[in-house]
């Protein structure tokens, strides 16, 4: 597989957004950034990254970009963000997503205000949780769990159809440590296979009603 | 075949394929979700690859991480007995590529 350029990438998605029904218009501002014409809300400016592992210094150029980006997204699905590259972008007031959240803030009016919708679900329930004092996100689906009167809990939350054997090792090599699996697809499930694995690297997976039983448990 | 974007990446996964299974050749792979219906834009590209042992997986999944850099590829790699377990291929209504 030959090399691929940013400006590659970006001319990728660039035409795919240009056939969604709602989109006039799809400029290409640099190598990274796009203004993308709506028909229902003001153009909104997105900025482009596309690596395994979306870190600070990838996201410090857009935020400073004069283009005045609005959200930025990751285009491999195969990836995460650390919790700094997250940090930034919040802190600048500027969404987060992958290349599908594209198509979903195109409907939006406040594109800054975007949130994928498994994180609105997780992080809601966290703060909900009566026996939950405080949570920090270390990485996008990373979790450190503050509880009352019991040890913190760190936990990966996998938004998995079928969580395989080769999806829990993807995360421990991403991640490295948790001692939870929280599948967060609510149709989801584990196979034979990555329970096993689970029980080779002493991680427990639980579904969604499941684990907010476990959090109140030592 | 035309330059559209799906295409594009369709077309990249298929040569990637043929480079892969040089020296993974029991694998079978399979496109399923929204690339193989008429809609569009699709949000991402689901891949899945079944093969035999554990080892295979994780050389394809190596030999793949460039080409899911470039692309919304949604990789799923399964041993024949975890496909068997879930049956995703028909669950999914997957659709082999074929060399």
């Amino acid at each position: 597989m030959a090399k691929f350029t940013p400006a590659e990438t970006i001319g990728w998605v660039a035409g795919n957004l240009k056939t969604a029904d709602q989109v006039s218009k799809v400029e290409m501002l640099s190598d990274q950034v796009l203004r993308v014409s709506r028909s229902k809300y003001d153009p909104f400016v997105a900025g482009i990254v596309s690596t395994k592992c979306v870190r600070y210094d990838d996201v410090g150029p857009l935020v400073e970009s004069v283009f005045g980006v609005e959200i930025i997204a990751n285009v491999p699905k195969e990836s995460y963000w650390t919790g700094g590259a997250l940090k930034l972008a919040h802190d600048n007031d500027i969404a987060t997503g992958a290349y599908g959240d594209l198509l979903r803030v195109i409907n939006l009016q406040d594109v800054r205000a975007f949130q994928p919708r498994e994180t609105q679900f997780v992080e809601r329930g966290l703060r909900q949780h009566d026996c939950i004092s405080s949570f920090e996100r270390v990485h996008d689906r990373l979790y450190r769990i503050s509880r009352n009167g019991l040890p913190d809990l760190t936990v990966a939350m996998l938004n998995e159809y079928e969580l395989t054997a080769d999806r829990l090792r993807t995360a421990r090599d991403r991640y490295g440590h948790f001692s939870l699996v929280v599948i967060t697809d609510p149709n989801g499930g584990a196979t034979n296979s990555a329970e096993e694995a689970a029980q080779i690297m002493g991680v427990e997976i639980l579904k969604w009603g499941p684990f907010l039983g476990r959090v109140n448990k030592k | 075949m035309t330059d559209a974007p799906d295409e594009i990446s369709v077309r990249a996964i298929y040569d990637e394929m043929q480079r892969i299974k040089v020296g993974v050749p029991s694998s079978r792979w399979y496109l399923f979700g929204s690339i193989t219906t008429t809609q569009r834009p699709v949000g991402d590209i689901d891949l899945l690859v079944v093969c035999k042992t554990t080892a295979d997986c994780e050389t394809v999944r190596a030999e793949l991480a460039s080409i899911c850099e470039r692309f919304p590829i949604h990789l799923l790699l399964m041993t024949p007995s975890e496909e068997a377990e879930v049956k995703f291929i028909q669950s999914e209504s997957a659709v082999e590529l074929t060399p």
